[in-house]
């Protein structure tokens, strides 16, 4: 009996339910919840507080936090500056304030007056040096979004075309499926997450995206330089996949422990908008990671088995076509052999009786 | 690869070290020249202001109930000047609806305190108008230029100013009746005034300005533009000042000259981290490699004195802290490009060439995929810069930059490196920490394979 050898294979399936999973989920929740933007995106609110004489600034900070965070709100960014203030020297600007950040831009009313009345407790300051909460209109327009999309949209035409010239047209949808694979689970992924989608996660999203897409380029160019030295039939397309992709991924795994060295080393920085910035740059690698070794190869090696498995239908089809086509002519011949050994046999002992009779 | 003569490889590392000593003092020594001052090239770095601080202005909006699209417009022309005279990653918003806030990082390379104020307190000056006395009166005549002008340019031909403007309808009809009147028109725009000569009326009228003084003329360039804002500003109540790091979260001041300004731990620490990285970097190349990471240092060292150079020449380019991730992905881009060179060197040496043949056939070998990783990675990041904007055009400028320096280390740097170390005798197989092949070791001979030609006795 003949063994069956188990071959791996990519778990593309899998991979494409977990990915759809993660981005309907996502899509879910941004239906319900809506996207969570950082004050540079999206707008927030500010605070400005009066910093007495010769108190300190991170004092009035940790203090500003805490109250903050009883209501849910964290600090996006905060910054101390000298202000003229009305009642003042014009010109001189002897007050110190602290400016708060924050990534909410509905506060209620209501909220607004306790958070201004628990910050005066807290900060043992009268009411009237604590600014009220204001609204802050983010001057991000929707064309330069708009733009950035075109960019994208460009990089994707790009990587395709590139496909396209150097390998062929399933290494081409390979890295455009798995470039736009890439932005859109890691944009899910913020959503799932709630995490703030600012203008330094977009970044960390769209530089690794690149990334992502050399990784798949140099597993892409293994592949192409193994399959021409490669003369045996006997290994498997994606066992090829997989053997490049295992020789390509060392020295590229040296750009994910360092840069994931780098986000471990930011989250010691007590400041949210680092942290946040460490945490988006974790979720891009995962990300990164995923589509460039599962999506990309998983897809072009699939696609190429396909491809490999309609050529040898074609050919094994052409192949019956020819054993029917022969088998026909081998019929046919056959046929018209015995037909005319048939004739001959009848025409010997017609032959015959007429020798008999002209005898 | 071929190797260098003895001597020749001997001027040539002694030029490369030259260029390391006089690239690093200049790249972060600053010097004093009498009564010049040189801050080296790492010291013109744009820093963003969330990293060191920067200054700020507040603008109290005197406009009834603005709407949401006047406020972003005259947010977008704010930013748009500001772009303009090289302060690409300005942060311009708007606070309830009652004042505008313009925020610019701390004054660096060519950009001083005294341009960033001028160009500050310019922002709601108040729009300019055409008249036709110096001084206003009853019987004035007066085109204003907020309701009557669509778009404003100021544009220099030959040396010469001129200012376009393009009228709608009602400033079409004011500017004629300005016309007939008279022969001489003023510009004003709040205590400043000036005669100019203007083209007969179309939709875009060109008027020349005098050039008596280039510096008076850039800011009333600037004047202009931002004076014709959709929402009005109080010229009265403007605040400029100077405002810490956001992103430190220790004992911050508003005052530049005084210690904690820029004391900013974000800043501390990821110049801190960018070190670490390229240190665990060497030091595993150092392990696996061994003097291999001692070229890879070297040219970690150019590359750096390359970067800041760069840099210096696009001075509106900010380095904050979404560049400092891009710059360290760039970091290990080139890292990893040269790992994949030396491994491939070692693979070709321990399949049995000669250090020389390794050397050139990983070159070869390494050609296209050095050139299409990188080129792809350059061109991407110039697409992506070219449509980004804020923060994002620094981003994908220093990963261009980075996958340039890449192309330049690998296909260039490290193989005239190589070239150098290889001339001298011995330092070759010790650069790759390559072991001494036993030459017979791989190969086993049966007794059957040995056949004992008889012609041949």
């Amino acid at each position: 009996m003949a063994e069956k050898v188990k071959t791996k294979k990519y778990p593309l399936l899998i991979c494409m339910i977990i990915s759809c999973v993660i981005i309907i989920t996502s899509l879910f929740i941004l239906g319900f919840f809506g996207l969570k933007l950082g004050v540079k995106l999206g707008g927030g609110s500010q605070i400005q507080i009066v910093i007495q004489n010769d108190a300190s600034s991170k004092d009035y900070f940790d203090k500003a936090s805490s109250v903050l965070g009883k209501y849910g709100y964290k600090i996006d960014s905060a910054s101390v500056e000298d202000k003229y203030l009305a009642g003042e020297v014009e010109g001189e600007y002897t007050t110190s304030c602290l400016v708060i950040n924050i990534a909410e831009t509905e506060i209620s009313d209501e909220v607004k007056a306790n958070i201004k009345k628990d910050l005066a407790t807290k900060l043992e300051i009268d009411e009237s040096n604590i600014s009220d909460i204001q609204k802050i209109y983010s001057s991000v327009r929707s064309k330069q979004i708009l733009y950035v999309g075109i960019a994208v949209g460009l990089v994707v035409i790009a990587f395709f075309v590139f496909g396209l010239i150097r390998y062929n047209v399933f290494a081409a949808l390979a890295l455009l499926l798995a470039y736009l694979h890439n932005i859109i689970l890691y944009l899910a992924i913020l959503i799932l997450t709630r995490v703030q989608l600012s203008l330094v996660s977009l970044s960390i999203a769209l530089v690794l995206s690149l990334v992502m897409g050399i990784v798949l380029i140099h597993i892409f160019e293994k592949y192409r330089e193994e399959t021409k030295l490669q003369n045996s039939d006997k290994i498997s397309i994606t066992q090829t996949m997989m053997a490049c992709e295992k020789q390509s991924i060392k020295p590229m795994m040296f750009i994910g422990g360092a840069v994931l060295a780098f986000a471990v080393l930011m989250l010691f920085i007590p400041v949210l908008n680092v942290r946040l910035a460490a945490l988006n740059i974790m979720f891009a690698l995962i990300v990164t990671a995923y589509s460039s070794l599962l999506i990309g190869p998983s897809v072009y090696a699939n696609l190429l088995e396909i491809n490999d498995a309609n050529l040898k239908a074609v050919m094994s089809r052409n192949d019956t076509i020819n054993k029917e086509i022969k088998k026909k002519i081998k019929k046919s011949a056959s046929k018209s052999k015995a037909k005319s050994n048939d004739k001959s046999v009848d025409e010997k002992p017609a032959k015959k009786t007429k020798s008999k009779k002209t005898n | 690869m071929k190797k260098f003569k003895k001597s020749t490889a001997i001027v040539f590392s002694v030029i490369v070290c030259v260029l390391i000593v006089v690239g690093f003092v200049l790249s972060y020594i600053p010097m004093t020249f009498g009564a010049n001052t040189f801050v080296s090239f790492s010291g013109t770095l744009n820093i963003s202001s969330d990293i060191t601080g920067g200054m700020y202005g507040e603008y109290n909006i005197i406009s009834e109930n603005p709407s949401d699209a006047d406020i972003l417009n005259s947010m977008t022309s704010i930013k748009e000047v500001f772009d303009e005279n090289g302060y690409k990653n300005v942060n311009v918003y708007c606070v309830g609806k009652t004042k505008i806030r313009v925020e610019v990082s701390y004054p660096s390379g060519d950009t001083t305190f005294a341009k960033t104020y001028q160009l500050l307190s310019n922002v709601g000056s108040g729009a300019f108008s055409l008249r036709n006395e110096y001084t206003l009166s009853e019987k004035s005549i007066v085109v204003d230029g907020a309701e009557c002008v669509d778009k404003i340019t100021v544009f220099t031909n030959n040396s010469t100013k001129y200012l376009s403007i393009h009228f709608n309808k009602q400033g079409q009809e004011d500017y004629k009746a300005l016309c007939e009147k008279t022969t001489t028109i003023y510009l004003a725009l709040g205590d400043y005034a000036q005669s100019i000569s203007a083209s007969n009326v179309t939709d875009y009228t060109q008027f020349t300005l005098s050039d008596d003084d280039y510096d008076n003329l850039i800011a009333l360039e600037q004047r202009i533009k931002l004076g014709c804002l959709k929402v009005d500003l109080d010229s009265s109540t403007k605040v400029i000042n100077t405002m810490s790091a956001s992103l430190s979260a220790g004992e911050s001041s508003g005052n530049p000259f005084v210690g904690s300004f820029t004391s900013s731990t974000a800043y501390v620490v990821i110049v801190a981290a960018i070190f670490i990285i390229m240190v665990m970097g060497l030091s595993i190349f150092a392990i696996k490699f061994g003097l291999y990471s001692v070229l890879l240092l070297v040219t970690i060292l150019f590359n750096s004195y390359l970067f800041l150079i760069l840099m210096c020449l696009m001075p509106s380019i900010e380095f904050g802290l979404s560049a400092a991730i891009a710059l360290v992905i760039g970091i290990t881009v080139i890292y990893t490009y040269a790992y994949i060179f030396v491994n491939r060197v070692k693979q070709e040496y321990e399949s049995g060439k000669s250090l020389g043949a390794a050397l050139e056939t990983s070159y070869k070998k390494n050609l296209p995929i050095n050139l299409i990783g990188n080129i792809s990675l350059f061109l991407t990041s110039l697409v992506m810069f070219a449509f980004s904007f804020g923060e994002l055009t620094s981003v994908f400028i220093v990963f261009a930059i980075c996958s340039f320096l890449s192309i330049l280390t690998n296909l260039f740097i490290i193989p005239f490196l190589i070239k150098i170390c290889i001339s001298f005798k011995g330092l070759g197989t010790k650069l790759f920490m390559l072991k001494k092949r036993d030459m017979f070791a791989d190969v086993v001979v049966n007794e059957s394979d040995i056949t004992v030609s008889k012609e041949g006795e």
